[in-house]
């Protein structure tokens, strides 16, 4: 029944009371916002309004009229007439509902009426919605017009700036930025909200190659390696290599006219930027302006035509790879490239530029996203065989994967596949007509270029994907140029700011792109007009969460921050803070704030605290008292100490003091030098040890006797017993034959074998990596009982290990075997059964006879028939008694005839022969005798 | 002691080889009293030798103590080598070998055969080549170079080279070989010994003849004995030049006068054997 759900959903509504509530406020503002924003013809939910309870307006906004309608339905008393149903209310108040079939009238019952009764007594706001809902409209009302102004004065100020100094108008006249806030001006200042909306990091993202902040050599990398698509993308033919200053030109010609155009004022703006770097060198010192210097350099020697000496070993390589010949089908030899660095650099923006500038229409795919290789596969496929058929310049796709190493490494691989995918049936010369015919087949060889972008190139997924691509680490940008960028930004957006003030800002940030236009943008939403330098300094904005490496971490604890010291020496200075101690204070505070970041975002304090434990004794302080040694090992083990609370006790609230001690240890230990840093080893390699040998008392155990089991446990046997066992196992025993020991050798040579075969130790022959043969123990106690590097008696040699182990061997034999015939003793007096039944009587006699007979009254008849042979049977092959034959044959000798037969033979041959035992046998051939050769000596 | 047929019989029934496939004629071997070991000496001969023994030649074994043994008859050489046997060689005189027996026609007989000695080897001859090696280092020690010199050699040294018989007693060969042999070293017989021409001499007596053929314009075919004799005595012995007309050429006698054909292949390897310049095969025959 409908009635019923619908009265229970509302009761629901209360029930979860605040909560909606604040959606509805939301919603109601939404409404007002509106109204006021765009004028609308619709109509106002004035019924809504006007109602007493704002969350029927709200659930059942355009149905209100109905429900005011029919909201009488609800009876005190049960209808006489109707069905009907009673509801009770959670005061205990009964009302009773007529039931009325459906699709007849209105459906929705009268729960208005309910609440209207409980309306009365129960209240839940203090002060009536409404009344709240009408403060807040007007107070954003006011917050618009407020706003409003401001935004008029802002652009007052920009015009007369503009005014003010022409060179620049001139200049920026055709300043993609400048021309967009031409075209806004209007909607701005109708609308300033939705100008908010619009990031200016969207907004003032480069358009063309010659606005890129990147490096240039970077860009210009990365447009080469495109333009290798050339032959197979726009069948192309490739140009043979030139200058540098050659290809430049071509470049600059061969793209956008807009760029082009645009170049002369970039130029124009570059000069101004290298003539104000004049004075970040001079004020700024340091590293920074030592290497503002060489790139500037770099760059005045590029323009000439021959490269620098700044990057000539990295661009040469990278040259290299570019300068390298295509593959069969005509494609470069590294089909991806690998753009990395960290987040903020533009290296997404780089990309799209530099593609669009080659004439491609970049499709992006996040892959942190897609992460399923099912998902890429489909969508590179998509992006690298399709076309745009919608969009109006008809562009070939190239594929840009973002964030990679997001990705895992299922999908990384799938990707490489299709890299690698060969085509074996295509020709070489792949023309754009039979890209259509490819089109339909699954998996067709890649054509088009793939840019993946990561942060971290040496995740371990990308491995295989980083040894096929053409890699690129996108450098920091320069903070120079960074902040040139930020001052025509500023002079867009009507800030003022000056060089200083955008450099400190870019120091902050860490030179990223993103965050300082956020950061200024974020001001100026604030309302802020003049940047100041302690504004910068004092912003929180503009930190960004940074997981840095373990290594990181170690080295930025045992090293005092150098870089950043003259900044903020330079920043104290500025703001006048000259006061020595206050500044070294403020020092150790963003010290301190520093190091209390760094621990708290990597958030392993176990890995850090290990590494500090194995690293600190390396660090070279000047500490010649050891203090700083003694505190550092105190806070160590407070940490440690307390992480055991942690984990033992779940009393999380120590957790925060965690990071405490690596700041303790930056404190104490901090050197200018950077330190020789290892990989803590030390735990792991306890808890190997441990388990190894827990493990081996574990077998040893396991495999000893019961009779000795039963009076020691595992943690004894290691702890105590263990190592004397070794010492007892190693008697001084000859390395000569058993027979040859003295009883008291003997003796010990048993207990030896006693106490191996008790334990179930034995000697194992095992070969060295040098060949020589070792006997060692088996489980090897040495292991386990014995501390590596100390010192240990000697023990046995060889010969006497061997001869020990062949004593156990034997011995375990015989202790099995006599377990064996004491659990059946039958069947092992069987076989002596037997052998008594075979030579029973034989044996019966010799009782008899060795009994009666002394054996000088033995006679020898009486041996005779001890000894006579039994004949046996004659039997064949398979087994059958042979019958004699009675009548034996001549033999062909003649020599044996029975002696009946002798006499008529011999009268038959005749006497001839005799009884000679002399055949001859006449043989016909050629004679075989060895021949020799005579001398004439031989025969004189 | 003689056994009849019916004693053969059984003991073959004995032997337990009577039946088919014996031929009828038996032959009961019987030994010839005294008959000893040792008495005989067995040599195997070809037929060629059976032969020249049937003709009386003599044989006779030439050569050093430390020698093969070499039998020549008159005109070949043979090696002999002795073949010692397990088999007992009987000697029997009157034996019908297997291929006579078979011819044996008629009912089966009894012949009787006595045995008149026994050996368990004997000797083989292989027919050889003779060793003429140890002829040409013999005659090559002292070559016969010059009338003038040798009259020095045989004052200091007396008469040097070998007699025919000498040679016979120390060379490995049949006489007949060793004549040949010495022909073909164009040996010479001076006064009974032979010497072989030193090389020099030889292509000197050559040359002259040669040069002699050229100047008078004879047929190299038709070299006329007495007048080459007599045009070339003053310069070498008549003998000599003799000599080296019979080396190299042919001797016709059917002319009135001996002539001498000299054979252009033998002169022409005797030149060719000249140290000389290059020659081209061509410009040379």
């Amino acid at each position: 029944m409908k009635t019923i759900i619908v009265i229970s959903t509302m009761l629901i509504t209360l029930l979860l009371g605040k909560k909606r509530r604040v959606d509805s406020a939301r919603k109601l503002e939404f409404w007002h916002l509106d109204v006021s924003a765009k004028d609308s013809d619709e109509p106002r939910p004035s019924a809504c309004v006007g109602q007493p309870d704002a969350l029927s307006s709200e659930i059942h906004g355009p149905q209100a009229k109905k429900v005011a309608d029919c909201w009488e339905r609800v009876l005190r008393r049960p209808p006489m007439s109707d069905d009907f149903i009673s509801v009770t209310s959670s005061e205990g108040r009964r009302v009773y509902l007529r039931l009325r079939r459906e699709g007849e009238g209105t459906i929705i019952s009268d729960r208005h009426c309910t609440l209207r009764g409980s309306d009365r007594g129960l209240r839940l706001l203090g002060v009536p919605f409404q009344q709240l809902k009408e403060q807040l409209a007007d107070k954003q009302r006011r917050k618009i017009l407020e706003e409003l102004e401001q935004h008029e004065t802002a652009i007052s100020r920009i015009i007369e700036q503009d005014i003010r100094d022409s060179e620049p108008t001139d200049d920026v006249g055709e300043d993609p930025c400048r021309d967009e806030e031409e075209v806004e001006d209007g909607p701005r200042g109708a609308d300033a909200a939705a100008a908010g909306s619009f990031l200016w990091v969207d907004k003032f993202s480069p358009r063309h190659y010659m606005e890129l902040l990147s490096d240039d050599h970077i860009n210009r990398c990365l447009l080469k390696w495109l333009k290798l698509w050339d032959v197979v993308v726009f069948n192309r033919e490739r140009r043979a290599p030139r200058t540098h200053s050659a290809m430049r030109g071509q470049e600059t010609a061969g793209g956008d006219p807009r760029g082009s155009r645009g170049r002369g004022q970039w130029e124009a703006h570059r000069g101004a930027a290298m003539n104000r770097r004049g004075w970040v060198e001079r004020g700024g010192g340091g590293w920074e302006g030592s290497k503002e210097r060489g790139k500037g350099g770099w760059r005045g020697r590029g323009r000439g035509g021959g490269d620098g000496t700044w990057y000539k070993s990295k661009a040469q390589m990278m040259d290299e790879i570019l300068e390298e010949e295509l593959d069969d089908h005509k494609r470069p030899k590294y089909k991806v490239a690998l753009l990395s660095g960290p987040p903020g650099l533009g290296k997404t923006t780089l990309v799209h530029v530099v593609a669009r500038h080659a004439g491609y229409n970049v499709v992006e795919i996040n892959a942190s996203d897609d992460r399923s290789p099912e998902v890429l596969r489909t969508r590179v496929e998509a992006a690298t065989q399709m076309r745009s058929v919608l969009g109006a310049a008809e562009r070939p796709n190239c594929l840009l994967i973002d964030e990679i190493d997001g990705a895992p490494l299922a999908t990384i691989n799938a990707l490489l596949e299709i890299v690698n995918r060969k085509d074996g049936k295509e020709k070489p010369a792949a023309g754009t007509t039979r890209k259509k015919e490819r089109k339909k087949k699954e998996g067709g060889l890649l054509v088009r270029p793939i840019i993946c972008i990561c942060n971290d190139v040496y995740v371990p997924a990308l491995r295989q994907l980083r040894q096929q691509a053409f890699t690129i680490a996108v450098p920091m940008t320069m903070a120079s140029r960074l902040a040139q960028r930020l001052t025509e930004i500023t002079k867009c957006q009507g800030l003022r700011a000056d060089m200083g003030t955008l450099l400190a800002l870019c120091n902050k940030t860490d030179n990223d792109i993103r965050s300082c236009i956020n950061t200024l943008q974020f001001l100026h939403s604030r309302g802020e007009v003049q940047l100041s330098l302690g504004l910068v300094q004092s912003l929180q904005v503009g930190t960004k969460d940074k997981h840095k490496g373990l290594f990181t971490i170690w080295q930025e604890i045992f090293q005092l921050p150098q870089t950043k010291k003259s900044w903020m020496d330079k920043a104290q200075a500025q703001l006048g803070e000259s006061d020595h101690d206050r500044a070294s204070k403020s020092l150790e505070n963003s010290r301190f704030h520093r190091i209390l970041q760094l621990t708290c975002h990597s958030g392993e304090y176990d890995k850090i605290s290990e590494g500090l434990f194995a690293n600190y004794p390396n660090v070279r302080t000047n500490d010649p008292q050891m203090e700083c040694v003694v505190a550092a090992l105190d806070w160590l083990s407070l940490q440690d100490e307390m992480a055991s609370m942690v984990a033992r006790r779940q009393a999380y609230t120590m957790l925060r003091y965690m990071p405490m001690a690596s700041i303790a240890l930056h404190m104490l230990l901090a050197a200018t030098r950077a330190p020789r840093l290892n990989y803590p080893a030390a735990h792991s390699e306890l808890l190997a040890r441990t388990a190894r040998t827990l493990a081996l008392t574990d077998a040893v155990m396991g495999e000893a006797r019961s009779t000795v089991r039963c009076y020691t446990n595992g943690r004894q046997l290691l702890l105590d017993s263990m190592s004397l066992m070794l010492d007892i196992l190693s008697p001084r025993l000859r390395p000569v034959n058993t027979q040859l020991y003295s009883t008291q050798e003997k003796r010990q040579l048993q207990q030896l074998v006693h106490t191996m075969v008790s334990y179930n130790l034995s000697y194992q022959q095992e070969r060295t990596p040098d060949g020589n043969y070792l006997y060692v123990l088996e489980p090897n106690l040495d292991d386990a009982a014995r501390f590596p590097g100390v010192p240990h008696p000697p023990s046995m040699p060889y010969a006497a290990r061997q001869l020990v182990s062949r004593e156990v061997q034997l011995e375990k034999m015989r202790r099995t075997e006599a377990a064996l015939h004491a659990r059946n003793p039958q069947e092992q007096s069987k076989p002596n059964l037997e052998e008594t039944k075979d030579g029973e009587t034989l044996d019966k006699e010799k009782k008899k006879k060795g009994a009666a007979l002394k054996s000088h009254e033995r006679k020898l008849e009486d041996t005779i028939q001890a000894v006579t042979v039994v004949d046996k049977p004659e039997k064949d092959f398979f087994g059958r008694i042979v019958q004699k034959k009675e009548k034996e044959k001549f033999t062909m000798a003649g020599i044996r005839y029975p002696v009946l037969e002798a006499d008529a033979m011999q009268r038959r041959v005749g006497r001839a022969i005799g009884h000679s035992d002399v055949w001859f046998r006449f043989n016909e051939g050629v004679t075989n005798a060895v021949r020799r050769t005579i001398y004439i000596r031989d025969i004189l | 002691m003689i056994r009849n047929l019916e004693e053969v019989q059984a003991t073959l029934e004995v032997a337990r080889i009577s039946g088919g496939g014996l031929l009828p004629l038996a032959q009961s071997l019987t030994m010839a009293q005294g008959a000893m070991p040792g008495e005989m000496l067995l040599m195997e001969i070809d037929e060629a030798l059976d032969k020249a023994l049937v003709a009386g030649e003599r044989l006779v074994v030439r050569g050093d103590r430390e020698e093969k043994v070499i039998l020549c008859t008159n005109s070949t050489s043979y090696v002999v080598r002795a073949a010692d046997t397990s088999n007992l060689l009987l000697v029997a005189s009157g034996f019908t070998g297997p291929a006579q027996a078979a011819e044996f026609k008629g009912p089966a007989s009894l012949a009787h055969v006595q045995i008149c000695g026994f050996a368990s080897s004997l000797l083989e001859t292989r027919l050889c080549k003779p060793g003429l090696r140890k002829l040409r280092a013999l005659l090559g020690e002292m070559p016969y170079s010059a009338p003038e010199e040798e009259r020095m050699l045989e004052e200091d040294l007396g008469p040097a080279g070998l007699t025919t018989a000498e040679l016979l007693q120390v060379i490995q060969s049949s006489e007949v070989q060793l004549m040949a042999a010495l022909k073909d070293l164009h040996a010479c017989q001076i006064n009974g010994r032979w010497r072989m021409l030193s090389f020099d001499y030889e292509m000197r007596l050559l040359g002259l003849i040669t040069q002699l053929v050229d100047s008078e314009s004879w047929d190299f075919h038709l070299v006329p004995l007495s007048t080459c004799l007599e045009e070339l005595e003053p310069l070498e012995p008549r003998e000599m030049i003799q000599h080296c007309l019979e080396c190299y050429g042919q001797r016709l006698c059917h002319l009135v006068e001996v002539h001498y054909a000299l054979d252009e292949v033998r002169v022409c390897r005797a030149l060719a054997e000249m140290p000389a310049p290059c020659l081209h095969l061509v410009q040379f025959v």
